[in-house]
């Protein structure tokens, strides 16, 4: 047996995020723009309350590459840090969300009965009011701040959550691996960590991504309606709603944070998207295998198409 | 006489259902000695799969007892049952869905070395997980192979291993070939018995494949709709069979001779009868060509016709 060199693209689940293309692009405008925020301080050619009264509502020039809002701020330099929110916010609401509405929902599954009927009779009520109200009901009694509009944006998306994950469960709980596992010796509890949880999580991290995006929405949401982050913080919601007063002025004010939440929230569903594929054991390296094998038959096609083509000359 | 390592008294499986209660298992006693095999055989739904998983308790009795190694665990709590899970194991009749589609070959295998702390360190577990694989026939190199890349007989090799890394002295088989190729069928029955031999396993074999029962059990219990028809020595089963139910399994077996086609054969007609509350009385008496009105009325009893052998027809 030779040695082996242990290399990232050895993983199949690298291999299969890496297959296609469009993956491999969102990835990389995501990653870029969490850093971009991460390091705004370096990045941004401005503060974000840095306020110039010689220069409001100035279109794009070579001084303010997206121009100015009402204060004077530098647009670009707020969507920047307006990132470091938005990314905190959805990354952190999904957590809370999942882990809560992941775990409700197992313990429904599994123990079913009244259990099962308190909490899912809870998840009804809480997903029986619209969201944005419950949004807001929650910030009003807890008051504005980040955190607490996560925790008010994670309330909301729980039941999603929960409900996926029972609706797993029961399909799997009398699975034989599941009975095979508690002859391998595993008590209720440590069976549905090691057997149930992870083949409930695929759905899950579908979900997760897509929440992502839309707790971002959610974010922007409350920030625009007034009840987000605390001024002069900037976040995307609230620049689109700074922007919209001024939507026949100067349109780019409105319009360039709705188009970058547009393409944040579209490339994290497009990688949740990959990431179930690749977790999937049994889409597993096959999803690659396709993609290579189509683009190698759609070569061979073109490549005939061209010979064809030049026969006929 | 030696201990039985297994002993069922009356025991009885039954469901809730809408419509009434379903006796799945209806009032069965047998013993097993250890290092013996007992066949269990029966159409579907004849509730021959209940009884396996009443032995392994994973479905608790509905009343009657069940003794394993003497000590009565009818009504063992999980932290009771926790000794004795060890040493009882189940192979699955289908391969594929008895194993974890997120793991592979050797966590499935190691998992039960694990949670019964069977080997005190990493390099003990590697060295057991690949001694099982090796007693059980999958090559090395299926050690980081999840199951769904591999055939049915290897799956079910996996399913064996699982089983046998606890070193359990009873495992229920429940059709463990009958998901298989015929030419699969055959290796896996002779590693079967070959494992028995070697670690004087126990074990209940379900089955509805005549031919199959034969060739690996010590007793047979022929059920019908939860309750024993017939019970006995296999050989004498198969020379003498005695409940009408039996002789009609008995016809139903292909038999790859020329003269057969002339032998007479009586095919069972009609299906099962609902399980769903019984009325008393012979349950097979529908489908039966020998029925009598002495069939129905009151239930009738296992009868001892010769020395070891048991059957429960009103003709005997």
């Amino acid at each position: 047996m030779n040695k082996k060199k242990k290399k990232i693209t050895d993983s199949r689940f690298v291999r299969v995020i890496l297959a296609r293309k469009s993956v491999v692009f969102c990835l990389i405008v995501l990653i870029v723009t969490l850093l971009i925020s991460i390091f705004a301080d370096q990045v941004a050619p401005y503060g974000y309350d840095d306020q110039d009264y010689t220069s409001i509502l100035q279109g794009a020039s070579s001084k303010h590459l997206l121009g100015t809002d009402v204060l004077g701020r530098d647009i670009l330099s707020r969507l920047i840090y307006g990132g470091r929110v938005s990314f905190s916010v959805g990354a952190l609401t999904v957590v809370m969300a999942s882990i809560i509405g992941i775990a409700l929902g197992l313990v429904a599954g599994v123990a079913g009965g009244t259990i099962s009927a308190v909490i899912m009779r809870t998840i009804d009520a809480i997903s029986a009011v619209p969201t944005t109200i419950m949004s807001l009901f929650v910030t009003a009694i807890l008051g504005r701040g980040i955190v607490n509009m996560c925790i008010a944006i994670a309330i909301t998306l729980v039941p999603s959550y929960c409900r996926i994950t029972r609706s797993q469960v029961l399909s799997i709980r009398n699975a034989d691996y599941v009975v095979a596992g508690t002859l391998a010796g595993n008590n209720r509890t440590l069976n549905t960590i090691k057997h149930i949880l992870p083949n409930t999580i695929s759905l899950n991290i579908v979900m997760i991504t897509m929440n992502i995006g839309a707790a971002i929405m959610c974010e922007s949401t409350l920030s625009f309606l007034g009840m987000g982050v605390n001024p002069p913080m900037p976040s995307w919601g609230s620049m689109v709603n700074d922007g919209y007063t001024y939507l026949e002025r100067l349109p780019l004010m409105a319009i360039i944070p709705g188009v970058y939440i547009m393409i944040v929230v579209l490339c994290f569903n497009i990688v949740g998207d990959a990431v179930r594929d690749a977790l999937d054991p049994k889409l597993k390296g096959t999803l690659a295998d396709a993609r290579t094998k189509k683009r190698n038959r759609m070569k061979a096609e073109a490549a005939s198409a061209a010979a064809a083509a030049g026969a006929e000359e | 006489m030696s201990n039985p390592l297994i002993e069922a008294k009356d025991l009885k499986k039954f469901f809730r259902t809408s419509h009434g209660q379903l006796h799945a298992v209806d009032g069965v006693n047998f013993k097993i000695e250890r290092g013996k095999t007992l066949g269990v055989v029966g159409e579907s739904g004849c509730g021959k799969s209940t009884l396996g998983k009443v032995l392994l308790r994973l479905l608790d009795a509905t009343g009657g007892q069940y003794f394993y190694d003497g000590v009565d665990i009818t009504k063992f709590t999980p932290k009771q049952m926790a000794p004795y899970r060890r040493k009882m194991q189940m192979i699955f009749q289908d391969p594929s869905g008895a194993l974890d589609p997120r793991m592979t070959v050797q966590d499935l295998i190691g998992e039960p070395l694990k949670s019964f702390k069977l080997c005190s360190s990493k390099e003990e577990y590697r060295d057991k997980v690949a001694e099982i694989m090796k007693t059980v026939g999958i090559a090395e190199r299926f050690a980081d192979s999840y199951s769904h890349e591999l055939d049915g007989g290897r799956r079910q090799r996996i399913g064996i291993g699982r089983a046998l890394a606890s070193e359990p002295e009873f495992i229920v088989c429940d059709e463990p070939v009958s998901a298989l190729d015929v030419s699969i069928q055959a290796q896996v029955l002779n590693l079967l018995m070959d494992l028995q031999d070697d670690k004087n396993l126990t074990y209940v074999f379900i089955t509805h494949d005549m031919s199959v029962v034969k060739h690996i059990s010590d007793h047979i219990m022929v059920m019908y709709l939860g309750q024993c028809v017939e019970y006995a020595e296999t050989d004498e089963l198969f020379d003498h069979p005695l409940h009408p139910y039996t002789v009609g399994l008995l016809d139903a077996v292909p038999v790859p001779t020329l003269t057969s086609k002339k032998m007479s054969m009586e095919v069972m007609r009609g299906e099962l009868t609902s399980p769903i509350e019984p009325k008393p009385g012979c349950r097979f008496a529908a489908r039966c060509p020998h029925a009598t009105a002495a069939c129905s009325g009151a239930d009738i009893p296992l009868k001892e016709v010769a020395p070891g052998h048991f059957a429960a027809c009103t003709m005997l």
